[in-house]
């Protein structure tokens, strides 16, 4: 990535989160005016947590789609298409609603573990390297299955209002969260990107073939096993506070291999920038967009990620074959 | 010597290889399908937890990480699969370094094209020069003539032993064409159900493991030739 791409990206990213804090700026002008003390919490309590996680969430989202394209040598992989993000939602429901724990470490605890189990699924189903079908009915066999036992947690539940209460959840949502709530996502976002960081020297190398990559002194095998706790981590983690958001996942790494000249590894952290960006607008997007009443985040980026993915699908055959 | 290597395994694939390289020396590894000349390649670059001891200089290059495993040996697999769209000049270079221009290639024209672009033959060579480019101690290199017309494979199998020439360095090649293997080669190991079975290609040995002859200049087969994988 060139010096120039970098800085625009960072300025874009910082210029969106302003906007996302400020915005829109009558009203906090108004309210400044009439009572200090509302604008400032309105400020600290409301918006600073929402830009927090939207920021936090893109860019794990970004930064594992990345790493998890790279793995499986695929640019359709992505954590909610290959079921991490719906295990993650399982886990945290099945915590929160079957066993009663609300608090936000054990959430935290329940979506990692789903990750985990879903994607430890999807390797043992899918293998290392799988075709691109495979990978994807892989995916879709584990994503209608956790959504199913979701919903089963749901019905279950000795809540009557379970289902009310967790589906804009599900939808994925930033609103109402404190800044504590923030900092159990962020946190583990931070600490997975930086050691996702790390791995992309190998990652770029994978993409010579496994073999060449052990030939070059590189464990495979444990750069698998890496990539997979370490995307199951930050994901569940973002889960836990904001539920499933699609889509950027998917997107962002394929832009951000555009200014990587086709680097998987490198890649990583161009695509954490660009999802922050990515999530940054669309939840702009759902408070500026005049419906009267706020969409849940995670419809926007699937009704602008779902297109994308299609027009993606049908241009699969740039893709090189051995 | 610049390569010591013995009791090689693979479990199923490689049984007990032992084998030294001289400085300098181009060996050719030859063998019907299945019997192990890959296998023994991966093993010695360290591919897929083989079993038995390398030393190269002292050490067992397959300890070494991607900062100094380069310098020793390097691997060209047989399959020229590379997954990304990457620029053949960035690939060369994520082979671990090292001047990309080798004249005798005839890159210039390819580095700034995608991988994906070129013709089989073409990334053929961008793979090789991939795999040359560290200038290592030891080039493993599994059929590296496949997809190059009649002049390249003469032109990659000369620049081979030209670098191998150079400051104690060798070369182990994996390949089908018996003919070549004796144009080049200063040794030929023939191998056979995960062993080295015999050196060279004179005698009967030729006949038996392979199940052809050499029949008025030409090679012919003599019996049908049972599946390796079918007998212990």
């Amino acid at each position: 990535m060139t010096a120039r791409a970098s800085l625009l990206l960072v300025l874009a990213l910082a210029a969106a989160f302003a906007a996302a804090v400020l915005l829109p700026l009558q009203t906090l002008g108004t309210l400044f005016d009439e009572d200090r003390a509302l604008a400032l919490a309105l400020l600290v309590e409301l918006r600073l947590p929402r830009a927090l996680l939207a920021l936090a969430y893109g860019a794990t989202l970004g930064a594992a789609g990345a790493a998890v394209q790279a793995l499986f040598a695929n640019p359709l992989a992505s954590p909610d298409l290959t079921g991490t993000t719906s295990g993650a939602a399982l886990g945290a429901v099945v915590t929160a609603y079957l066993f009663g724990f609300a608090a936000p470490l054990a959430l935290s605890v329940g979506s990692v573990a789903g990750a985990l189990g879903a994607l430890g699924l999807l390797l043992a189903l899918a293998g290392p390297r799988a075709e691109t079908a495979t990978l994807l009915l892989a995916g879709l066999a584990i994503s209608a299955l956790a959504g199913a036992l979701t919903t089963l947690a749901l019905a279950l539940a000795p809540s009557p209002f379970a289902f009310y209460d967790a589906y804009d959840w599900l939808m994925g949502s930033l609103i109402d969260r404190s800044l504590a709530q923030a900092a159990f996502a962020a946190v583990p976002a931070i600490a997975t990107i930086a050691l996702l960081l790390r791995l992309a020297p190998a990652l770029d190398r994978l993409a010579l073939g496994e073999e060449v990559a052990q030939s070059l002194g590189h464990d495979v095998g444990r750069l698998r096993l890496q990539i997979v706790c370490l995307t199951a981590f930050g994901v569940g983690a973002c889960v836990a506070i904001c539920g499933a958001i699609g889509f950027i996942g998917l997107i962002a790494p394929i832009f951000a291999r555009r200014l990587t000249k086709g680097h998987p590894g490198r890649a990583i952290l161009p695509a954490a920038l660009i999802g922050a960006l990515l999530l940054i607008a669309a939840d702009l997007a759902t408070r500026l967009a005049p419906l009267g009443r706020t969409l849940p985040i995670g419809v926007v980026t699937a009704l602008i990620g779902a297109p994308f993915f299609l027009w993606l699908v049908a241009h699969m055959r740039w893709r090189l074959r051995p | 010597m610049i390569l010591a290597a013995s009791d090689l395994a693979l479990p199923g694939r490689l049984f007990g290889v032992s084998l030294e390289l001289e400085a300098g020396e181009l060996v050719c590894l030859v063998g019907p399908n299945g019997s192990g000349k890959t296998s023994l390649l991966h093993a010695l670059a360290g591919i897929g937890h083989p079993s038995g001891t390398v030393e190269m200089d002292g050490v067992d290059p397959r300890r070494l990480g991607p900062a100094r495993r380069p310098a020793f040996l390097t691997y060209l697999p047989a399959t020229r699969e590379v997954h990304w769209p990457l620029l053949a000049r960035d690939l060369i270079a994520l082979g671990g370094g090292g001047e990309a221009a080798f004249a005798a290639l005839e890159l210039a024209p390819l580095l700034d094209r995608r991988i994906d672009t070129l013709s089989t033959g073409e990334r053929s060579r961008v793979l090789i020069a991939r795999a040359l480019a560290p200038r290592p101690k030891l080039l493993l290199l599994d059929e590296p003539t496949a997809n190059l017309d009649p002049l390249w494979q003469i032109r990659l199998m000369d620049l081979v032993r030209e670098e191998i020439g150079q400051g104690g360095r060798a070369a182990l090649v994996a390949i089908h064409d018996l003919d070549a293997a004796a144009r080049y080669a200063d040794r030929i190991l023939v191998m056979d159900r995960g062993r080295i079975a015999a050196e060279g290609l004179d005698g009967p040995h030729v006949a038996e493991i392979f199940g052809i002859a050499r029949v008025d200049g030409a090679w012919r087969p003599v019996r049908p030739r049972e599946d390796p994988r079918s007998s212990p």
